[in-house]
């Protein structure tokens, strides 16, 4: 005895309108949660900048030094702008690369060991810590003995961008085929050379990436540096000595205040560092699409 | 003594003619054997993925290297340039033999092993790097010294792909279809100056065109190099090659998968009149 | 491939553009720092000093003349770097204690039992002195209080804007039946101390907190970080009440009452009342004085003096010329700043005396 399967007709079904109703209704709330996602980001950009503009447009916002007297009204940031871009840059230069060292060490030299896996599961643990824990350990690891600084709040970004940095490259690492290692090894390739001539570069678009990201984030924090480089408004070029200021603390320290002054400084930083993080954002994106399009066109 | 002037010393033209006439004619003549493998097995941990393999690899001839998924040829092709070496928990017993010295004595020097028997994958896997680059990072590496391009583009051309390329061998390899891109992962293995290519399933992703390339590329290296192919196709191994081993899986009472070398032989007769009962079966299709 | 790279620059250039429009613009004018900044040094010249930094921290009550005064003496002295980081009397003396800054501000002395946490001697240097407001935010009422209804509603014991007590001293007065938010300092504090032992001595048994840089302020009560702190609580809470030093107060357009001073009148916060309660101060050797709760029909009660306190052995040269150099500026120039940012510059006979100090420093 055969079966043969009924054949139906392929025009649409008395179901149909249901479904179309149902495809239209999840379709709508699909679009609607995007908007819910996106329009308090939006508009916290643009209440940020329409608070901040009338600042960052005074002259001298950006290399102005904050005034002392702390009623003053008007610019600048300049102490702040660099203070930020010295410590998140100090930052960077201790956790970049030492977090890709520790994202090679993980992928290449110890895949599945014990110790790999303890590395691994702390440096996770490191990336859910808290970042005013972070300051809390620099102050007494640091500061207790050596005084606030900026390398203090440099050394406190660090430990935050370290895990992140660590994961990511390991992440990226492991993307890299196999095959692609393989090959160099078929060469007459040894590991350590395989690893800087073909794994790195094949990895460093996403490296990059995460790493500015990193900084991107490192860039916006205040509670670790409250605890580690204090609050001043002059500028201190002294890496190691003294306090120094950054954009995120002079927000804290000013958004608070009772003086208009104060309070518009503290949105001319806000939209100061956006724009820096956005800087850091888009220059990721460039530094990576540049490096996998020389190789992919 | 290097790969190339091995090479060099062992075959006269007229060797080289009667290869390429008929594979079957030359299979009885005397060769030198590359590899001796006598009983080998390889476990990954504690199960055993290929089992009892004995057979010896001729000098300037293709060998190929086929059966069912999981019958472990890739794993075994892998064994004779310690390429497992890599896989975290991979163990090679019994007797591998490469001109005579044991491929994993404890004083090889395994890199020096890869350079003399160089590796095509099944993906065509340039280095994100020029192409220039690509071929020249071999040389590079293995200290060369001398004219880099000259070595570039020798080893482009025994690939036939120098015609293709020469205009841009600034340009990322990416930017090559996967067909030139498989030829330039050969021509990257040509220009360390191997002494045998083992190829895994280097036609796999390719297209009809791109393949029957690539086969007659292999047939005119054969003059020059040793070739180990793994293939599931079984007319490429009937055209190209001049002995072929047949691998099966024995898979035990607890559902463990073992590797284990059926027939080992001329080509021809594998295709024709094989010994075994189950060779038979696989070529005509009954299983696999 | 190279639509895609333009799309990708797009906000970069974007961002560039608004950087560049930025920085450029100059239309605007620049405002000018309020009062503070604008005094130009009146006195010859003074040599210049080398190179130091001068860290301080502490009385946030003083913090604005301290703002103002250093802006003005950067000006004059480029090389020294001074520096105030506000955070409380009580910061300020520990920081002292510790060895983290040259200098402090505290409006209260140093108790005798903190004395030997000093790493030495150290001198009190009066700088300028000022009123501690009663600042509230009751709107169109012109509050007049007596030191036991203060204390009362500093307690918790006068809940309510209409209370009896306070109407009785408020006659025609429209208060509303709001409750009344105490807003006073988290950090230990010379304007708490003063407040407070203004309050013990004015108010009798009628208060019962005692005094302190920091005291037991009832539960319900909302605490502010410096003097800033309580005047945004103040400012932003309908009801409210604290007490924040002028300079402060009056910069945030805050309201104050008068009090009732031990004479028996009704006095607002003013330079003037302040100045008036100073007269009748009585110098110490130390150079501490007590102007709270003065005597005389024009003087604030609330009437603070705020110190520089520093150590007199000074072993770095550069600093210790540098100190001298500010306090020398601070009786100099800094007397005719004060006015400016609302602070009272000292009487004569403290002031001289204040100056002759400087030399005891590194001696």
């Amino acid at each position: 005895m055969t079966y043969t399967m009924p054949r139906p007709s392929i025009t649409r079904s008395s179901a149909s309108p249901w479904r179309q109703t149902k495809s239209a209704v999840m379709t709508a709330s699909l679009v609607l949660a995007l908007v819910v996602a996106v329009v308090p980001l939006v508009l916290i950009i643009l209440y940020v900048i329409s608070k901040g503009w009338a600042s960052v447009n005074a002259p001298g916002w950006f290399t102005a030094d904050i005034p002392i007297f702390s009623r003053a009204v008007g610019p600048g940031m300049g102490p702040a702008i660099t203070g930020t871009l010295m410590i998140t840059g100090a930052a960077t230069a201790m956790a970049v690369p030492l977090g890709v060292l520790g994202g090679i060490y993980l992928n290449e030299y110890s895949a599945a060991s014990r110790y790999g896996n303890v590395i691994r599961f702390f440096a996770d643990v490191m990336t859910g810590v808290p970042s005013i824990v972070m300051g809390l350990f620099v102050y007494v690891i640091w500061v207790l003995s050596f005084g606030l600084s900026a390398f203090a709040g440099a050394l406190a970004l660090g430990c935050l961008m370290l895990p992140i940095v660590i994961r990511t490259s390991e992440e990226m690492l492991k993307l890299v085929p196999r095959e692609l290692r393989e090959s160099a090894y078929a060469l007459g390739g040894r590991k350590a050379g395989t690893i800087v001539r073909v794994v790195l570069p094949a990895a460093a678009p996403g490296i990059i990436s995460g790493a500015l990201l990193a900084v991107a984030r490192a860039a916006g924090e205040t509670a670790p540096l409250l605890f580690t480089i204090g609050f001043v408004n002059q500028a201190n070029s002294d890496l190691l000595h003294d306090p120094n200021t950054a954009l995120s603390t002079q927000i804290f320290k000013n958004a608070i205040s009772v003086f208009p002054g104060q309070v518009s400084r503290a949105w001319g930083a806000a939209l100061t560092l956006i724009g820096i993080v956005f800087v850091f954002t888009i220059l990721s994106r460039i530094a990576s699409s540049f490096l996998s399009r020389k190789h992919q066109s | 003594m290097t790969a190339t002037s091995l090479n060099e010393s062992q075959m006269t033209p007229t060797n080289v003619a009667a290869v390429n006439e008929s594979n079957a004619d030359l299979a009885d003549a005397p060769s030198e054997i590359v590899f001796e493998v006598r009983d080998a097995a390889v476990d990954y941990g504690s199960q055993r993925a290929v089992d009892g393999v004995t057979l010896d690899i001729a000098s300037r001839e293709i060998t190929a290297i086929i059966g069912p998924s999981g019958c472990g040829k890739s794993t075994f092709l892998r064994c004779l340039n310690r390429m497992n070496d890599f896989i975290p928990g991979a163990k090679v017993s019994g007797g591998l033999t490469y001109h005579g010295e044991d491929l994993y004595g404890s004083k090889v020097d395994a890199a020096e092993v890869r350079r003399r028997i160089g590796m095509v994958f099944q993906r065509p896997n340039p280095f994100p790097k020029s192409i220039f680059d690509n071929v020249a990072y071999g040389p590079r590496i293995n200290r060369h010294k001398g004219d880099l391009s000259a070595v570039v583009e020798s080893a482009l051309t025994r690939a036939a792909l120098w015609d293709e390329v020469k205009d841009k061998l600034k340009k990322s390899a990416f930017a090559l279809s996967g067909g030139q891109q498989q030829r330039l992962c050969i021509a990257r293995a040509l220009a360390v100056s191997p002494d045998v290519i083992l190829m895994d399933e280097p036609c796999s992703a390719l297209d009809p065109i791109a393949t029957s390339r690539i086969e007659d590329l292999m047939v005119g290296l054969k003059r020059d190099y040793t070739i180990v192919i793994v293939t599931h196709n079984m007319q490429q191994a009937a055209r190209v090659s001049d002995r072929t081993a047949f691998f099966t899986t024995d898979v035990d009472d607890r559902g463990a998968r073992t590797g284990r070398l059926v027939e080992f032989d001329h080509t021809n007769t594998i295709f024709t009149s094989p010994s075994d009962s189950r060779t038979e079966g696989y070529i005509t299709g009954r299983f696999g | 491939m190279k639509r895609s790279r333009a799309r990708m620059l797009v906000p970069l250039v974007l961002t560039i553009g608004l950087l560049a429009a930025a920085c450029g613009s100059s239309s605007s004018s620049t405002p000018k720092g309020d009062k503070g900044g604008s005094t130009s040094p009146t006195t010859a010249a003074a040599p210049k000093l080398a190179a130091a930094t001068l860290n301080g921290s502490g009385s946030t009550f003083q913090q604005a003349f301290d703002e103002a005064v250093i802006t003005e003496f950067q000006a004059a002295q480029p090389a020294v770097k001074v520096v105030y980081g506000g955070g409380g009397s009580g910061k300020g003396q520990t920081d002292l204690q510790g060895g983290l800054v040259q200098w402090a501000g505290s409006d209260s002395t140093v108790k005798p039992e903190d004395v030997a946490k000093y790493k030495g001697r150290f001198l009190y240097f009066p700088t300028v002195a000022a009123p501690i407001t009663v600042s509230y935010n009751l709107s169109g009422v012109k509050l007049k209080l007596s030191p036991q209804t203060l204390a009362k509603i500093f307690e918790g014991q006068i809940t309510k804007w209409d209370d009896a007590a306070v109407k009785a001293e408020n006659a025609g007065a429209t208060l509303p039946s709001t409750a009344i938010t105490v807003a006073h300092r988290s950090d230990g504090s010379g304007t708490t101390a003063n407040f407070t032992k203004y309050l013990v001595a004015a108010a009798g048994p009628a208060w019962t907190l005692g005094t302190d840089k920091v005291v037991a302020w009832p539960s319900g009560t909302q605490a502010g970080e410096g003097n800033g702190g309580v005047a945004q609580i103040v400012k932003s809470t309908t009801g409210s009440i604290g007490y924040v030093d002028y300079s402060d107060a009056k910069a945030a357009g805050l309201v104050f009452a008068s009090l009732k001073n031990a004479s028996g009148s009704f006095v607002e916060p003013s330079l003037e009342s302040a100045t008036a309660a100073l007269e009748a101060a009585t110098l110490a050797a130390d150079l501490t004085y007590n102007p709270l709760n003065a005597t005389g029909a024009k003087a604030y009660p609330i009437t603070s003096p705020t110190y520089i306190l520093v150590y007199s052995t000074q072993a770095d040269p550069a600093v210790k010329a540098a100190i001298k150099g500010f306090l020398e500026f601070i009786y100099a120039d800094g007397q005719k700043t004060a006015t400016t940012v609302d602070f009272a510059p000292l009487p004569k006979a403290i002031l001289t005396a204040a100056k002759a100090q400087i030399t005891k420093i590194g001696v």
